[in-house]
C-alpha cells in the first residue's frame, strides 16, 4: 500500500466534494481549498471551547463554597452527564458519519462510476478504499471538534483530563471507522443496482427500489443501539453487554479510564482498531468484487414503438406539460440518486415503527407515544414534500440543456414540476398518514382533523420547496448530484419547518391535548390551518414563477 | 430581404472579463450551409446560443426568419433544430422514449412522429438499440440520437455545433448528404466543425471567427484569395487567417 498515493487521492477526493459548484468568485474558491475545513475544524474548535470555559464557570459557581445542597447535587449532576457525554460520543461518530455518508455519499451517479479516473488509474482497491474513508472522515470532522472543543475546559477543569485525551482520540479514530461503513455500503449497493438493472427489465426498476429499502433499513437495523443491546442482553445477560458488540469498544475503552483499568484500556484501544482494519478489509473486497466499473446497457421494454397522446393530458396538462411530466416520473425511478429519495417515507415509517418498539422493549419508556400519528405523518409532509419539490429543477442536471433548447415556456414547466411533485407528495403524506391512523387505531374524527391538516403541510411544502428550487437549483453532476445549493437547502428547510410548525400546530396540539388531558383541539384552527397553507403557497408559487422566468431566460451552467 | 434566413447583427457577449463575442454581424441566406469555422474558444458555440436564444446577448440583434429572438424566442425555437456541442441528453430515457419527448415538445402529431422516428432509427442503423437506456449508449450513438432529435420536427433553420464528432464514417457521410438534400429543399444550415475537408465539402459559404470576432468569410475561392494562398487548401488559408500557421517549433519540442 503507497500511503504518498492515498494521501493524493484523499486529497483529490476532498477538492471534488468541495468544488462541487461552479463560482468564479475570489471568496468561493478560497472556501474550495481542502484546508479550509481544517480552518473550519480549528474556528469550531476555539469557539466551542470557549462556550465550554464559560459553562465551566458556570457549573464552578454552583459547588461554590457556600452553595446550598440542591446547587451541590446540580453539580454533580452536571459532572456524571458530562462523563457519560464523553463516553457515548465515539459510539455516535460512526453513526453521524454514516447517516450523512446515507444522504450525501451514496448517490454519486452511476454514469460518471464508470469514467471515474481511479478505474483506469494503477491504483489498489485497497488504497482507494483508504483514500475514500479518510476523506469522508475528514469532510465530516466538524461536529467532532465541536465536541472536542466544548469538553476541554470542563473535562480539566473537573479532573476527566485523561477522559478527555481518550475520548478525543477514540472520536477522531471512529470518524475513520464511519468512513469505512460508508464505503461497504456504498459497494453493496452498487451491487444492489447493477445486479438488478442487468438481469430485469420494467420489473427491475420497483425491484431495485424495495432492494435499496431493505439494503438501508438492514444497516440501520444493526447499527441501532436499542435493538444491539436487546439482542445481546437475550445472549449474555445484562453484564457487559457492550464488551461483545465492536462497534462499542471504543466507548469501552474511554469508559475504561474513568473506573482506571488501563488493561482494559488498551485490549479495547486495539480492539476498535482490529475492528475498524476488518471493516477496510471487508470494504476493500466487497469494492473488488462488485464495484462495476463498466457502463451496461439495459432494454427497458421489447413492444414495439405505439405512440399514443397522454393520459395525463385529461388532467389538464399540455402536451409539453405531460410531456416533463412523464419524464420525470422515469427520471425519479430509474435514477439511483432520485430513487433514495422516493424510499424516504419508507424508512421514515421503519424508524418510527421501529424506535417505538425497540425503545419500549428495551425499557426506556414510550414518550414517543404522544405524537404517534402526527409525528411520523408531520416529517413526510414537510420534509419529504420540501425534498421532492425542491429537487425538480436541480434533477434536469446538465440536460437541462434540451429544456433551454427547445419551445418550451417557464410557465408550462413550473406546472410540470408542480404537478409531480404534488403528486408524490400527496400519495406519500396520505399513505403514511393511513398506516399511522390504523395502527393508532384513529378515530374518523381525529383521521379527518389530521387529513386537513396535512394535506395543506404538503401542498405548501411543495409550494415552498418549488419557490427555493427554482431560484437556488445545482445542475451539478460530479462529484455528486445536490439539485439545490446547500445553503439555501439549509435555508429553505428552515423556513419550511416554521411554515409547517404554524400550520400543523392544531393536530400536534390535538394529539399532545388528547394524550395528556383528554382535552379536544378548538375546531376554529384547523380552518386557520389550511388558510395559513394557502397564503403560503399563494406566496411560495408567485415567487417560484418569477424564479423559473429567470432561471429559464439565461443557460448559466 | 424574404431570402434572409438568418441575421446577426453587432452581436457581443463577454463572460466576466472575457468578451467572447465582439460584435460581430453576418447573414444566411435561405437554403444556404454556412460553415463557422475557428480555434477552441474562438466563440462559435456562444453565437449559436445566442442564435437559440439560451444565451442572451450584451449587445446587438437577431433575427430568424424574419423573427426577433429577443421578442419572441419560443417562436425562434420551434423553427431551429439545434445539435449542441456536447449533447447533454436525459440518459436515464431510452433512446425511443428520448425522440418521443421531444416529438412531444415540438407537437408531431402521434402517427407521423412513428414514421419518421422508425426512418432514422434505420437510416443511422440505431435499430436494435431503441429500447435501451440512453446511459448505456457509446458517443456516437448518442450524437446519433441528438442529430434526430434536431430533424424531427422537419425544422426551417439547423444550427449543428460539431455535429459530426463520433459518428462513424457511414452515418457522417448520410447526415452530410442529408443536410445538402435539406439545402436543397430551402432549409438554411449553420454549421460549426473543427474538421476543415468537412467544410470545404459541404459548405457554400465560410465564416471563420477568432478571439471572438469574425476575421474572414465568404466562399471558399474569396478566403483564398483574401489570404494570397491561391490553389492551397482551407487548412492553409485557415491557419494563416488566424496566425496559427508556423507549428514546427512547438512540435520540435514536443518531440523532444
Amino acid at each position: 500500500m503507497n500511503f504518498r498515493k492515498i494521501l493524493a487521492i484523499t486529497i483529490a477526493l476532498s477538492k471534488s466534494q468541495l468544488r462541487a459548484s461552479r463560482t468564479n468568485s475570489a471568496a468561493a474558491s478560497f472556501f474550495r481549498r481542502p484546508s479550509i475545513i481544517l480552518i473550519l475544524d480549528a474556528v469550531a474548535f476555539a469557539v466551542s471551547a470557549g462556550l465550554g470555559y464559560v459553562a465551566l464557570v458556570l457549573i464552578g459557581t454552583l459547588a461554590a463554597p457556600g452553595a446550598t445542597s440542591g446547587s451541590i447535587q446540580l453539580h454533580t449532576l452536571a459532572v456524571n452527564a458530562l462523563r457519560e457525554v464523553m463516553v457515548f460520543i465515539p459510539v455516535f461518530v460512526p453513526g453521524m458519519v454514516l447517516v450523512a455518508g446515507l444522504l450525501f455519499e451514496l448517490n454519486v451517479s452511476s454514469k460518471f462510476s464508470a469514467s471515474d479516473t481511479v478505474n483506469w488509474l494503477p491504483i489498489t482497491q485497497a488504497e482507494y478504499v483508504m483514500a475514500s474513508s479518510l476523506s469522508i472522515a475528514y469532510n465530516y470532522s466538524t461536529p467532532v471538534a465541536i465536541v472536542i472543543g466544548a469538553t476541554l475546559f470542563p473535562s480539566f477543569g473537573l479532573g476527566l483530563g485523561w477522559l478527555w485525551a481518550g475520548m478525543t482520540i477514540a472520536s477522531v479514530f471512529t470518524l475513520f471507522t464511519g468512513g469505512a461503513l460508508v464505503e461497504i455500503l456504498r459497494a453493496t449497493m452498487n451491487r444492489v443496482s447493477s445486479m438488478v438493472m442487468k438481469r430485469a427489465r420494467r420489473g427491475a426498476i420497483f425491484f431495485r427500489l424495495v432492494l435499496m429499502a431493505i439494503v438501508i433499513l438492514i444497516f440501520e437495523t444493526v447499527f441501532n443501539p436499542n435493538l444491539l443491546i436487546i439482542v445481546v442482553n437475550g445472549l449474555s445477560g445484562t453484564f457487559s453487554v457492550f464488551a461483545l458488540v465492536p462497534i462499542f469498544w471504543g466507548a469501552v475503552a474511554v469508559q475504561a479510564i474513568t473506573t482506571d483499568q488501563p488493561l482494559r484500556v488498551l485490549v479495547f484501544s486495539a480492539g476498535t482498531v482490529g475492528f475498524t482494519a476488518c471493516l477496510v478489509w471487508i470494504a476493500t473486497k466487497v469494492r473488488s468484487r462488485y464495484w462495476s466499473p463498466v457502463a451496461f446497457s439495459v432494454s427497458v421494454t421489447s413492444a414495439e414503438y405505439a405512440p399514443r397522446s397522454s393520459s395525463l393530458l385529461r388532467v389538464g396538462l399540455t402536451t409539453a406539460e405531460a410531456a416533463i411530466v412523464r419524464k420525470d416520473l422515469k427520471g425519479i425511478t430509474r435514477r439511483r440518486e432520485l430513487n433514495q429519495m422516493l424510499i424516504i417515507p419508507v424508512i421514515f415509517t421503519a424508524i418510527f415503527l421501529f424506535e417505538e418498539f425497540t425503545s419500549s422493549q428495551n425499557g426506556a419508556g414510550s414518550a414517543g407515544q404522544v405524537f404517534f400519528t402526527g409525528l411520523p405523518v408531520f416529517f413526510v409532509a414537510s420534509f419529504f414534500s420540501l425534498l421532492i419539490s425542491s429537487s425538480s429543477f436541480g434533477q434536469e442536471s446538465r440536460s437541462v440543456m434540451v429544456l433551454y433548447s427547445l419551445p418550451v415556456t417557464p410557465g408550462e414547466i413550473l406546472r410540470a414540476k408542480a404537478f409531480m411533485a404534488l403528486l408524490f407528495s400527496l400519495t406519500a403524506t396520505l399513505a403514511i398518514l393511513a398506516v399511522f391512523s390504523v395502527i393508532d387505531r384513529s378515530s374518523l374524527a381525529a383521521l379527518g382533523e389530521n387529513l386537513v391538516v396535512f394535506v395543506s403541510v404538503a401542498v405548501e411544502e411543495v409550494f415552498i420547496g418549488l419557490a427555493f428550487g427554482a431560484r437556488f437549483p445545482d445542475f451539478q453532476e460530479k462529484p455528486r448530484p445536490r439539485f439545490m445549493d446547500p445553503i439555501w437547502l439549509l435555508v429553505m428547510t428552515a423556513v419550511g419547518m416554521i411554515a409547517a410548525v404554524a400550520t400543523a400546530l392544531p393536530a400536534l396540539y390535538g394529539d399532545l391535548a388528547s394524550t395528556v388531558s383528554g382535552a379536544t383541539t378548538p375546531l376554529y384552527l384547523y380552518p386557520a390551518a389550511v388558510l395559513v397553507a394557502a397564503v403560503v403557497s399563494v406566496v411560495s408559487y408567485r415567487f417560484a414563477r418569477t424564479s423559473v422566468k429567470s432561471l429559464m431566460a439565461e443557460y448559466g451552467v | 430581404m424574404d431570402q434572409v434566413a438568418l441575421q446577426a447583427s453587432s452581436l457581443s457577449k463577454s463572460f466576466g472579463s472575457t468578451r467572447a463575442v465582439n460584435n460581430i454581424d453576418f447573414t444566411m441566406k435561405k437554403g444556404e450551409i454556412l460553415g463557422l469555422l475557428g480555434p477552441n474558444g474562438s466563440g462559435k458555440s456562444t453565437t449559436m446560443k445566442m442564435i437559440l436564444a439560451i444565451l442572451k446577448p450584451d449587445t446587438g440583434t437577431i433575427t430568424v426568419e424574419g423573427i426577433d429572438v429577443a421578442r419572441d424566442p419560443i417562436g425562434v425555437k420551434r423553427i431551429i433544430g439545434y445539435v449542441p456541442e456536447t449533447p447533454q441528453i436525459y440518459e436515464f430515457l431510452t433512446g425511443l422514449e428520448y425522440l418521443d419527448f421531444i416529438s412531444d415538445m415540438y407537437g408531431i402529431p402521434t402517427g407521423e412522429r412513428r414514421e419518421r422516428i422508425g426512418q432514422f432509427l434505420d437510416g443511422l442503423q440505431l435499430r436494435g438499440h431503441e429500447n435501451e437506456l440512453i446511459s448505456g449508449y457509446s458517443q456516437g450513438m448518442k450524437q446519433k440520437v441528438a442529430i434526430i432529435s434536431a430533424l424531427l420536427h422537419r425544422p426551417r433553420v439547423l444550427v449543428l455545433d460539431e455535429a459530426l464528432n463520433g459518428l462513424d464514417p457511414r452515418s457522417a457521410k448520410l447526415v452530410k448528404d442529408l443536410l445538402r438534400s435539406l439545402a436543397g429543399e430551402g432549409v438554411s444550415v449553420l454549421f460549426s466543425t473543427h474538421v476543415l475537408e468537412i467544410a470545404e465539402a459541404l459548405c457554400d459559404d465560410v465564416a471563420i471567427m477568432y478571439q471572438g470576432s469574425i476575421v474572414a468569410n465568404g466562399t471558399i475561392a474569396d478566403l483564398r484569395q483574401k489570404a494570397g494562398l491561391p490553389g492551397s487548401t482551407l487548412e492553409e488559408v485557415f491557419l494563416k487567417i488566424t496566425g496559427t500557421g508556423d507549428l514546427g517549433d512547438v512540435v520540435k519540442e514536443l518531440s523532444r
